[in-house]
């Protein structure tokens, strides 16, 4: 595919086009096109290095190498991605969160950033808007990562040292991550101790020191490492697999905490926040919402329907009196009047449409909010209506992206014009009249931040939503880790609690018993946001989802508009700590689990034909860390006809059977009391083993299917000092 | 063309670097050759762009953000490469400041057809932080009542700036605002964190009463506490003791955050109780609690330190275990001498050496001497291959002539830094009667005669390692004038040597060792060869020969008065123009040896600056840019 470009020297309103060397107007293969694949950009210091002469010899001393690079290829092969990293070697980065549109994942490995608040302020944006930062620790400073995360990004620096014993302690009982021994290493890897807060969850520990943890920051997902690179990978050995590359037969190889992060922070892993990009704008889950904003309409079916059964219908009327009039040769003219009225009505109730609605602009936006950013990240879709055709001046000075869709403007020659830092312009764009829609992304600014702090209490969850920046909130909740929605119902300083009668049933994510129109459009969006498995959010955090009046959006149509839409917001749950000696309910819901295999934890298996029995691994939150728990209730809605459905407990003394039901119809209910039951492991893991039995006897040999619909777990307990 | 030649010398000089493996080790393990003689140094001068200040001014004065973002970010950068005279760009920074304030500024935002203010970026915030920056780096605290003026907005970003550099500069009308910032409850954790290390740096007693609270809080984050225990520590140093012990309780805290905050709190205490503390906190199971206290009862004074002196040696964080290092030299006895010579076999490399370095100093000391030599023989008569290293490079550089015996036995060790330093070792020790030895083992080397069990050990050590070591028993061969060696050490002299792979470092050092073996005896056949060897440049694809062979023949023409190698010598001294290139300054050593010419001086040699400069404005921002698609 070849790209061909002219290029124009412009000064003032005057411009001259600049002819290339060779005799042709048009340049070529000014870019490659290359298919479109995940990259991986690394930002790296330039290699320090000092002139140092000795004895009449001049020579280089490298303070610093750079041979990281060769980590984040070994990590791009562990998820078959090519070993292509795209350096970056400019001093500054762009200035604009547009220029990483191309990167999926960026790692900071370097100190010069510091130096860039612009570029820090760009990235920080890409970052919010769904990118995937890499940050190591070791290799940089925190003044840039403050200027990435914040000033205070949730963890504090101890100090940096250096060890030559490493061992990776992997996330818990199970896991696959988890080095078998201690290495020794005869250059020591740099190793960063930091204490961290309760915004990060830790995933490996050396020494007891978190080795890398993340965080999501809106839409994206921070990864912190604060180890150096040999502690993460080791030489490739003839005894190891082939490279993954042919041209780097020496890639190093892995260690197992590095392969587990290289899989769960891969870019083709399903986004934190849910996605809604589909094939085509119109499936876009957003697309009703803003067209019935609009208010404009083209004629219905129905509408149609009726004009054209009208016209028919006085047809075969009049055919019918003319004949038996006698007069059917005055057909020849009626017929043609009457398709030429029927037209006619069609163009004046197309023109009645049209004018009914004046020129508007709707939104549709997504929210994710960063608590500790006061600039919020905005997409979404916009919907632009105009009565009449002709040009269109859209312009921003204000940055944002507006992709309107161009489809038949084909042969049309228009320009993007770019003018400054976050200000462009369209020039010589014409749009036929009635509505049209685009995907944009853009920031806002709000005076105060926007957060949702919540913690366990004897009640259940208990917040507050502090949103004072956001105006007609409602159809709000929370989404636990489990994927189970609860209905949440803010008093007017936002103080909220949830328990168990807030659980909304399956399929339901508006509480009100009688939906109007907006609302049925909200749930839809609702259901395609958090029940499709491909938009899923891959975390175990709690969100709290709310619809607003929009944020405003910074382009500009040089035209009186009406403004209309409304703004889905995510926000991040906050947990804080729970006091000690505290009485608390963590509801159904907020438990998450695992199945354990020897090989780690996987998603457990819910359904099948087969008999099973796994283990699961329900994780407590760590905000009521440490805990002693006073009972426990499992929740269990099974369809297993003809099977034993068997629930189990992992003591002291081994295996203990709980509870054991045949062909299960109502909810089963398990009441787990007494501390030789309720044995949690360091991390704060119960762990109990589920069973489901083969059915008697199978006359055509294919097996019934069973169905593990829900299985959730309620803790009742009482907080310890920590 | 002075920089294409800078850069030739560069890439040969990478080659070269890549080449001296192991040589970069240990920095004690010095070849002789490179210093005998001592070639003179030109001083290399890093090459800046011209001072491009007054086009950054221009741009920095247009109305496009873009323009003025890059060139504040060109200031910054050029005053971290040393570039002179960007003092001058204070001024026109606070002007351009002082536009962005003006509502009719030159890149003023327009209005929006829309109320909400908050809506879109702003450049102009963008424009802000890079002049913000660009006068931090500048570090002109003139401008602090401005920048101060400019943290009073909204921009969290501008704050988390400009205030670590007010707190820098003491800039005491910030204080307020840090307090009025710890006072309310629903500050951010940001602004939180800005107000409690700027208070810290300007050492604001008025701020303890809320730092304490903030280290006690239990609600807090660690993270906050840590950072608020941090600045007590600074502003108070007495009088923590109680809050110190209150955190790690009497029977000591199971959490790591209260030990790292009670040792934050008596970072800059002393007197009696916190020294008592802080010696419970050094015997911290947690080393990162352990190194806060320990180098504060250093500090104080290392005495302090000798009450935990077991546990902080036997640490497994190598910072405390240096802080233990420290302390046996600083309280050297006889007793102490066995674990600080203990620590030669450390396993960090920083530590081991400090711990010979110590071990060499003390035996500056007459009482100390024996027992330091007795130490070091007992570690170099051990197996570890890191004790054997650094008891090598210490017994010799104290010049322990029985430890040739033992070196010996090193050559053939299996590890490159043994016996490399081993081979250094019996150079530097200089026992005639090992030679016969030596020169047994230097002909072991596959391909110099018939193969025995040493050939089969040398042929497992990395080539490099053998280079560097036969390099040193050449030299030690040289510098004895040991004539059985001549035959032997003549066969490095050509460039391919048949069935053998040897080392360039090898062949340098036989042909220096030949100077001196023939030292005034002319021997025509060798003269021509080295003067083949000086005279083989690089020629198309052929590298020519190695520059540290081509300079070692020119100083060995020069040691056997060889007057016929004039022309050659004479074709590759000195000019007056200043060169970096060893062969040259070698050339021009031979021609003042054999003729007496006296060679220019060195002076100095401008070689570009590591930096790229790459997104510097170049070019006169003359027109409006504008890039068009779609």
């Amino acid at each position: 595919m070849e790209l061909q470009a002219l290029i124009y020297e412009r000064i003032g309103d005057k411009e001259r086009l600049l002819l290339p060397r060779t005799e042709e107007r048009v340049r070529s293969w000014l870019a490659n096109y290359v298919t479109r694949q995940s990259v991986t950009a690394l930002l790296l210091d330039v290699p320090k290095t000092e002139y140092v002469f000795r004895g009449g010899e001049i020579t280089t001393k490298v303070l610093e190498a750079n041979d990281v690079v060769d980590l984040v290829r070994a990590v791009r092969g562990a998820t078959s991605l090519s070993e292509h990293v795209r350096l970056i070697t400019d001093e500054f980065l762009p200035p604009t969160a547009d220029a990483f549109d191309g990167v999926d994942y960026f790692v900071l490995a370097s100190r010069r950033l510091a130096d860039d608040p612009p570029g820090q302020i760009a990235l920080s944006r890409w970052l919010e808007q769904g990118g995937r930062l890499w940050v190591m620790l070791d290799r940089t400073d925190l003044d840039a990562v403050a200027g990435v995360l914040g000033i205070a990004p949730g963890f504090h620096i101890v100090d940096r040292t250096s060890l030559t014993r490493v061992r990776i302690d992997g996330r818990g009982l199970g896991s696959r991550d988890l080095e078998s021994k201690v290495r020794e290493l005869e250059q020591p890897v740099d190793f960063v101790r930091v204490e961290l807060g309760p915004e990060f969850t830790v995933l490996h520990r050396v020494n007891g020191w978190p080795a890398s943890f993340s965080r999501t920051i809106g839409r994206g997902k921070v990864l912190i490492t604060t180890l150096g690179m040999d502690a993460w990978c080791r030489p490739r050995t003839a005894d190891d697999p082939r490279s993954p590359f042919d041209l780097i037969p020496d890639v190093p190889v892995l260690m197992p905490a590095m392969e587990y992060l290289s899989q769960q922070f891969q870019p083709s892993a399903a986004p934190i926040f849910p996605s809604l990009d589909l094939p085509t704008k119109e499936g876009d889950a957003f697309a009703p919402l803003v067209i019935g904003d609009i208010g404009y309409s083209i004629v219905g079916v129905s509408t149609a329907s009726m004009v054209f059964g009208g016209f028919l219908v006085m047809l075969l009327v009049l055919a019918l009196g003319l004949r038996k009039w006698g007069r059917l040769e005055m057909l020849s003219w009626i017929g043609p009047v009457a398709a030429l009225s029927t037209g006619l009505a069609f163009v004046a109730l197309g023109e009645v449409s049209r004018q009914a609605v004046s020129p508007t602009v709707a939104v549709a936006q997504r929210i994710a909010v960063n608590p500790q950013n006061q600039e919020l990240s905005v997409t979404g879709l916009l919907g632009f209506y105009r009565p009449n055709g002709g040009p269109a001046h859209i312009r921003t000075t204000r940055g944002g992206l507006l992709e309107l869709d161009m489809s038949g403007l084909e042969g049309q020659t228009r320009r993007m014009v770019t003018t400054d830092i976050d200000a462009w312009h369209w020039e010589n764009l014409t749009l036929p009249a009635g509505a049209r829609l685009g995907r944009f992304r853009s920031v806002a600014r709000t005076e105060e931040p926007i957060s949702c702090v919540a913690g366990f209490g004897p009640n259940g969850l208990q917040g507050k939503l502090s949103a004072r920046a956001c105006s007609g909130l409602g159809d709000i909740l929370i989404q636990a880790p489990s994927r189970r929605v609860f209905s949440v119902r803010p008093t007017t300083d936002g103080a909220f609690t949830i328990g168990a009668n807030d659980l909304l049933s399956a399929g339901q994510f508006v509480a009100d018993a009688v939906l109007s129109d907006h609302q049925q459009k909200r749930q839809a969006i609702y259901r395609r946001l958090l029940t499709d498995p491909q938009a899923a959010r891959s975390s175990d955090d709690s969100v709290l989802f709310a619809w607003a009046d929009p944020m405003g959006v910074p382009f500009d149509f040089e035209t009186e508009l009406h403004w209309v839409g409304s703004a889905l917001i995510s926000i991040p749950v906050e947990f804080g700590h729970t006091t000690p000696d505290t009485a608390v309910v963590v509801p159904r819901g907020f438990v998450p689990f695992r199945r354990i295999l020897e090989t780690g934890p996987i998603l457990p298996t819910l359904e099948g034909q087969e008999a099973i029995e796994e283990h699961l691994r329900f994780q407590l939150p760590p905000s009521v860390l440490p805990l002693h728990v006073e009972k426990a209730r499992l929740i269990a809605k099974v369809e297993a006809p003809s099977r034993r459905f068997t629930v189990s407990v992992h003591t002291k003394n081994g295996l203990v059977k709980l509870h054991s039901v045949q062909s299960p119809i109502d909810p089963v209910l398990i009441d787990i009391v007494g501390d030789d039951l309720l044995l949690m492991d360091e991390q704060g893991g119960l762990n109990l083993v589920i069973a489901v039995s083969e059915p008697p006897s199978v006359d055509d040999g294919q097996l019934p299917k069973w169905d593990i619909q829900a299985l959730e777990l309620e803790v009742v307990g009482r907080t310890l000092k920590r | 063309m002075l920089r294409a030649m800078g850069l030739i010398l560069i890439a040969l000089a990478v080659f070269l670097g890549a080449a001296s493996w192991g040589r970069a080790s240990d920095e004690a393990l010095d070849s002789r050759m490179y210093h005998d003689p001592e070639l003179p140094s030109p001083k290399i001068v890093m090459a800046l762009p011209e001072n491009p200040l007054p086009l950054w001014l221009v741009a920095l004065g247009r109305p496009e953000a873009d323009y003025q973002c890059r060139a504040a970010l060109a200031i910054v950068l050029a005053h971290k490469e040393g570039i002179k005279g960007l003092e001058a760009a204070v001024e026109p920074l606070l002007e351009a400041l002082a536009r962005l304030d003006s509502p009719a500024g030159p890149n003023s935002i327009a209005p929006s057809n829309q109320s909400d203010s908050g809506t879109g970026s702003s450049p102009n915030a963008l424009v802000r932080l890079a002049v913000a920056r660009a006068l931090i780096e500048l570090d002109a605290r003139q401008t602090a009542p401005q920048l101060f003026q400019q943290t009073q907005g909204g921009d969290r970003r501008l704050r988390e700036l400009i205030e670590p550099a007010l707190a820098r500069w003491t800039f005491r009308p910030a204080v307020p605002v840090w307090l009025e910032r710890l006072r309310r409850p629903d500050t951010s954790a940001g602004d939180l964190l800005l107000a409690v290390r700027g208070l810290a740096a300007l050492r604001e007693l008025k701020a303890t009463p809320f730092l304490k609270e903030l280290v006690h809080s239990a609600q807090a984050s660690w993270p906050t506490r840590l950072e608020a225990a941090r600045a007590l520590g600074v502003i108070q140093n007495s009088g923590l003791e109680p809050d110190a012990r209150s955190l790690v309780g009497e029977t000591g805290s199971a959490d790591v955050g209260a030990r790292l905050a009670a040792a934050w709190l008596l970072r800059h205490h002393q007197g009696e109780e916190a020294i008592g503390l802080l010696q419970t906190l050094g015997r911290d199971p947690e080393p990162a609690v352990d190194l806060i206290a320990l180098e504060r009862l250093l500090e104080i004074s290392s005495k302090h330190v000798l009450p935990v002196i077991d546990s902080a040696l036997a640490s497994p964080d190598a910072k405390v275990r240096e802080i233990a290092v420290e302390t046996l030299y600083r309280e050297a006895s006889l007793e102490r001498l066995t674990l600080l010579a203990d620590k030669l076999d450390d396993e960090y490399s920083h530590l081991r050496i400090k711990a010979r370095v110590a071990l060499h100093d003390l035996a500056a000391k007459p009482q100390f001497r024996d027992a330091i030599i007795r130490e070091g023989s007992r570690i170099l008569s051990g197996q570890n291959w890191r004790g054997l290293e650094q008891a090598t490079i210490l017994l010799v550089q104290l010049d322990h002539k029985p430890a040739a015996k033992r070196l010996l036995q090193l050559l053939v060790c299996e590890r490159p830094e043994v016996s490399i330093a081993a081979a250094w070792g019996l150079r530097r020790l200089d026992v005639p009667e090992t030679l016969p030895l030596v020169f047994s083992h230097f002909r072991s080397f596959r391909g110099l005669s018939d193969n025995n069990a040493t050939t089969a050990k040398l042929d497992q050590m990395p080539p490099l390692a053998v280079d560097q070591q036969f390099s040193h028993l050449a030299q030690f061969m040289g510098q004895r004038r040991y004539q059985p060696a001549e035959a032997t050490l003549r066969r490095f002299v050509p460039r391919i040597m048949r069935a053998a792979l040897v080392g360039q470092e090898t062949r340098a050092a036989a042909i220096w060792a030949l100077g001196f073996i023939l030292e005034g005896n002319a021997d025509p056949g060798l003269a021509r060869q080295l003067e083949e060897r000086l005279s083989d440049i690089p020629k198309g694809l052929d590298p020519g020969e190695d520059p540290r062979v081509r300079r070692m023949s020119a100083i060995t023409l020069a040691r056997m008065k060889s007057k016929e190698s004039e022309e050659t010598l004479r074709r590759f001294k000195l000019t007056v123009k200043p060169s970096l290139d060893p062969v040259a300054h070698a050339c021009s050593w031979a021609m003042q040896q054999l003729f007496g010419e006296v060679p220019p001086p060195p002076g100095s040699v401008e070689l570009p600056s590591p930096a790229t400069f790459k997104n510097w404005l170049h070019v006169r921002p003359e027109s409006k840019p504008a890039r068009a698609s779609g």
